[in-house]
């Protein structure tokens, strides 16, 4: 017998992505807010000796509205072959849950489980469930869960295994059938559901794919027509196919409503407000809201900064260590290999992982903890007041809060959005924030140039941070007025209940996920970026060094934007990571053949006035660190997630643009 | 009975009941904006242009541009059924 597959559906919020992970043994990101997963993800488990495996569809509220997710998730549904269903409902709120298990059942041919999820809030809630009553209105499998606490997975397991073994229910003969549908329901002679006959009749895109996959053309052709005979009557009733579809989807949450109330108990619970009402009362009734979650922030970013540079230097000091054994064994090969082994390709990958490293495993190990609490999409909430004003979307928000730790990651997350010009938006314009690697050249910057003796240093660098925000919103602004405005805009988004973190799952996952999967990254880019860079420290031309030469050419260009041509040759030579931005720099100017790393600040001082480092130096080289194009690992990670040349390559010149209109301008106007 | 209002009109803490939803897809009333649904007004965003509703058992947050499409009627004492939305809390404030 071959692997059973089941697609697992579900509402958002409903804990499907943890049920998923604990039934499988996957890391699957979990989140508590809607719309964590996009795309799918399989996972496998064994069962008396089948496999099954499970296909986890984006949350969902509905199978029958046209949205990206919705299309996804009906696309797996009808095309695919599988052999099950498993819809994951939300306990505290099973009315939600229920039509699209309803759907489901009457869309598809497959068997249906419900998995009633979040058992223990229910509970709580005072709701009591009368899960035979249930299993006997909706005529589904009906089995309780509570995911984080891996209550009922055994039963849930048993369930999808008797599934697995079914065969096939017959369709049911004796539904009545509406007038419109029934030119096309003879034609198929039951073959297909009422539910399916309705999408064929709204000309739904995706059911007539599947059909087309099994049918012949000249079968097609007879449906095509029966199809028509339907609509024609649905005109002489004087009614649109839009008509259709709003009853059909109210007749869904109307039976849910019914089968509710049957099942459903709930117990007195007096009028003491919840945990969540208490809390949302005080974040979003009051101004505080906003004070809280920007001293949040604040705090995350300090943090961050702060606590890294004790694990970085000691990685640093580690990779020297090993540096040193390193050398002993490559003693063999021939100088110049060694030395591009070491100097190149081992000097420049270990400085980015000791540079990036640590950061990004204190930062996003926190904001996870604070997504899975329930406050990203408070923020979000919060935040839409000034998205929507600039033609984005609030969670917009959110993703560029992620950007502050990695802008890899802020792009990755851009899935949440949902509409796709919006999420277009979202990612052109992540990167205008900076990231934790841009960070250390902007507080150098505040530190030696604008605070003057660095008292005010971290004032300064919040103004900066303001100024990227403030930029970024006008990024949106302009490209949500002219490639990507979008007439289709809805904002809706459930905020869910706040719920304790599992701390130990957030720290594994946060860790394994966002950032081993970034460091992986940057560190297929270091290897050839530490080639090059070897290169660059050691060729020559016409007997003026590579780097001298290239410089020397940059020049002009580079006094042009306010920088100098050392400055600019750092920029496109840190491509792989911002981090090694001004090691380059540094390098330039002391004519090293490796990056020089930035120690004393009196001493980096002196280096940078002795080349002619004015203010208007220092702001343009913070203006165009904010606004230049990302980095390689970022670049990829768009490219990746548009599936786009197109818009990569807009990705790359549009900050760009906005960082060159804004030097020059500096330089023009205040420049000697 | 007070006159019908839009959902983005509608007061903070007023509980209503939804009458007509003027939208073409099943968007709205998937969410469960539909008439005969029970509906509150929670939180404005500080800037404005979103608000947050409690509907059917949920915190969802819609733009007033949305809320616009909704007509709501004001409850008033006596004259609504249990909400059958099964919450704790807000369901029970309007159940009289």
């Amino acid at each position: 017998m071959g692997p059973v597959k089941i697609a697992v559906l579900g509402t958002p919020n409903t804990g499907k992505s943890t049920l998923f992970n604990a039934l499988t043994g996957k890391r699957q990101h979990t989140g508590n807010w809607a719309g964590k997963t996009v795309g799918e993800a399989m996972g496998i488990f064994r069962k008396n000796g089948r496999e099954f495996h499970l296909c986890d569809l984006p949350g969902i509220y509905s199978l029958l509205s046209d949205e990206a997710e919705e299309r996804c998730s009906k696309r797996y549904l009808l095309c695919e072959k599988i052999d099950g269903i498993l819809v994951v409902a939300d306990g505290t709120n099973l009315e939600k849950s229920l039509p699209l298990a309803l759907q489901a059942k009457a869309l598809c041919p497959q068997p249906v489980v419900l998995c009633v999820n979040l058992m223990d809030e229910a509970e709580k809630m005072g709701m009591e469930l009368d899960t035979y009553a249930l299993e006997k209105a909706c005529k589904m499998k009906v089995i309780t869960t509570t995911a984080t606490k891996k209550c009922g997975l055994g039963a849930l397991r048993e369930a999808l295994w008797e599934m697995g073994s079914e065969t096939l229910p017959p369709q049911e003969k004796t539904q009545k059938i509406p007038l419109p549908l029934l030119p096309l329901w003879e034609g198929l002679q039951g073959k297909k559901s009422p539910l399916f006959c309705s999408l064929l009749l709204e000309e739904d895109e995706i059911a007539w794919q599947a059909l087309a996959k099994e049918e012949t053309d000249s079968a097609l052709l007879e449906y095509l027509y029966r199809a028509e005979a339907g609509r024609i009557y649905l005109q002489t009733q004087e009614k649109g196919i839009s008509d259709l579809q709003a009853e059909r989807s109210l007749s869904f949450r109307k039976q849910a409503e019914e089968i509710c109330q049957t099942v459903l108990c709930w117990k007195e619970q007096g009028n003491r407000p919840s945990f969540t009402e208490e809390m949302d009362r005080l974040l979003l009734g009051t101004p505080w809201g906003m004070a809280v979650f920007a001293a949040l922030f604040a705090f995350l970013f300090w943090i961050t900064a702060a606590g890294a540079n004790v694990p970085s230097s000691i990685l640093s000091a580690g990779f020297t260590e090993l540096r040193g054994v390193l050398e002993e064994v490559l003693l063999p090969l021939p100088v110049w290999l060694r030395s591009l082994l070491l100097d190149g390709i081992y000097l420049t990958t270990t400085w980015v992982i000791a540079v990036m490293l640590p950061p990004m495993a204190i930062f996003f190990p926190l904001f996870t903890l604070l997504e899975d609490f329930g406050l990203l999409p408070r923020i979000a909430f919060l935040l839409d007041g000034i998205f929507h004003r600039v033609g984005a979307h609030g969670k917009q928000g959110l993703t560029m809060c992620m950007g502050f730790g990695c802008n890899a990651v802020g792009v990755t997350a851009c899935r949440i959005i949902e509409d796709p010009a919006k999420r277009l938006i979202a990612i052109l314009t992540n990167t205008l924030v900076p990231c934790n690697g841009r960070f250390g050249l902007l507080i150098i910057l505040c530190t030696l140039f604008f605070s003057g003796g660095g008292k005010t240093a971290g004032l300064w660098l919040i103004l900066w941070m303001g100024l990227a925000i403030l930029i970024s919103l006008g990024a949106s602004f302009f490209l949500s007025r002219t490639l990507l405005s979008s007439e289709r805009d809805c904002f809706c988004m459930e905020l869910p209940p706040y719920r304790m973190p599992q701390i130990g799952q957030v720290l594994l996952r946060s860790l394994t996920e966002r950032t081993i999967f970034v460091l992986l990254r940057a560190v297929k880019v270091a290897i050839p970026a530490g080639i090059i860079l070897w290169i660059f420290g050691r060729a020559t031309i016409g007997g003026v060094g590579l780097m001298e030469w290239t410089v020397n050419l940059l020049e002009p260009i580079g006094r042009f934007l306010g920088l100098d041509g050392a400055i600019l040759l750092a920029f496109f030579l840190g491509f792989p990571a911002n981090e090694i931005v001004l090691p380059i720099v540094l390098m330039c100017y002391c004519q090293s053949a490796v990056p020089i790393p930035v120690g004393d600040m009196t001493e980096l001082a002196g280096i940078l006035s002795a080349h002619g480092w004015t203010m208007v130096t220092a702001v343009c080289t913070a203006l165009f660190s904010l606004n230049h194009f990302p980095c390689a690992t970022t670049l990829t990670t768009i490219h990746k997630e548009t599936g786009s040349l197109f818009w990569t390559v807009i990705a790359f010149l549009f900050p760009t643009a906005i960082g060159v209109i804004l030097c020059a301008g500096v330089q023009f106007f205040f420049g000697a | 009975m007070k006159g019908q209002q839009t959902l983005a009109q509608l007061p903070l803490m007023v509980p209503a009941v939804v009458r007509v939803v003027n939208r073409d897809d099943s968007r709205l009333s998937d969410l469960g904006f539909f008439c005969g649904s029970y509906v509150t007004a929670l939180f404005d965003c500080p800037l404005g242009g979103t608000r947050l509703y409690f509907i059917r058992g949920m915190r969802l947050a819609l733009r007033q541009k949305e809320a616009e499409q909704i007509a709501v009627e004001v409850v008033e004492d006596g004259t609504c059924e249990n909400s059958g939305s099964g919450d704790a809390q807000y369901g029970q404030e309007h159940v009289i």
